[in-house]
């Protein structure tokens, strides 16, 4: 049976509170019960990108054990939704710098590699079409679309993390989701 | 409304394909679920308020009580060097030869020249008999 929002967040706490403590089975069962849909988080803010997702994780996780011991079990912040945060600031974080390596410019990125990641993503994480579409969108539409109509974070919330403006967000998300169309569809798409 | 985005796939199939993907899950590997448990605190390293603060004071109240016994011990003590060892304490003065001689009680001629010196050296003047040559 699934846990009302406030048991989620109580059972999360509670959890928290003992991981905080050094119990190791809490800390295990907090990383089961979140871990898992924060992973999907990770991936589809890193285009698939397995090594990027994993480093974004084990540092997320890393701070909120840090937070253990001064988290307020009885205030309104969510656990999830804190970790989930933190994620989407560290995946911008990890892209920014990765552009930064790497000179090309992401609409070249993508055609250069486009259908391996993508052909790779279906095979090795047997990720749904829609997720293999994500992969090829450039960075910054990806994650304006993913934060926006996936995590459903406002638009100001997105500029904050993107350090963009909101009239940026929107221009993002409309060509993402314009692009997204024509990957997926019927005819000559994914699917 | 739902607008058409291209043939075939609305803007609200593709919000909708978005939305769905909301719960979607992906495995932890078994490494990074160990990387992650490696970095939770351990209880073992977990220190206890007790043990931390047995032995030794802690807080406001412990702090001000070590200063209280501190700073009068530390008086104390130089004063009873300065009494006890009055050697040891002027040898390490640049001026132990001035000082030396007027702490063994030779109060005539060298006493005055010796303060004198040590007083010119200090002020940069020349000193007679506790006054300022000049202004008498």
């Amino acid at each position: 049976m699934d846990d009302t929002p406030d048991d989620a967040a109580a059972t999360e706490a509670r959890l928290l509170s003992r991981a905080g403590a050094g119990d190791g089975a809490a800390a295990a069962a907090l990383l089961e019960r979140l871990g898992p849909r924060l992973m999907a988080f990770c991936l589809r803010m890193t285009g698939g990108d397995r090594a990027q997702a994993e480093d974004v994780m084990q540092e997320a996780f890393l701070r909120l054990w840090r937070r253990a011991g001064d988290w307020d079990a009885g205030g309104t912040a969510r656990l999830s939704t804190w970790l989930g945060r933190v994620a989407a600031n560290l995946a911008v974080d990890a892209r920014r710098r990765d552009r930064r390596m790497r000179p090309l410019d992401d609409g070249a990125r993508v055609a250069d590699d486009a259908p391996s990641a993508v052909a790779g993503l279906i095979r090795a994480e047997r990720a749904s079409s829609l997720d293999a579409a994500l992969a090829t969108l450039p960075d910054r539409q990806r994650q304006a679309v993913v934060l926006r109509h996936i995590e459903g974070y406002s638009n100001p919330e997105i500029a904050a993390m993107l350090g963009c403006g909101v009239e940026a967000v929107e221009s993002l998300t409309a060509r993402a989701k314009r692009r997204l169309a024509g990957i997926l569809r019927p005819e000559g798409g994914m699917e | 409304m739902t607008r058409e985005v291209t043939p075939g796939m609305t803007d609200g199939d593709i919000d909708a394909l978005l939305a769905a993907a909301r719960e979607d899950i992906a495995p932890i590997g078994a490494d990074l679920r160990a990387r992650i448990l490696a970095d939770a605190p351990d209880r073992s390293r977990a220190t206890r308020p007790d043990e931390r603060s047995a032995g030794r004071l802690d807080g406001p109240l412990g702090r001000w009580l070590g200063g209280l016994v501190a700073i009068p011990g530390a008086a104390l003590l130089g004063l009873w060097i300065g009494l006890a060892q009055p050697a040891a304490v002027l040898d390490l003065l640049p001026q132990a030869t001035a000082l030396d001689v007027l702490s063994a009680g030779d109060v005539e001629s060298e006493d005055t020249g010796a303060e004198a010196a040590l007083l010119g050296e200090v002020f940069g003047t020349a000193w007679a008999d506790g006054t300022l040559e000049g202004t008498q």
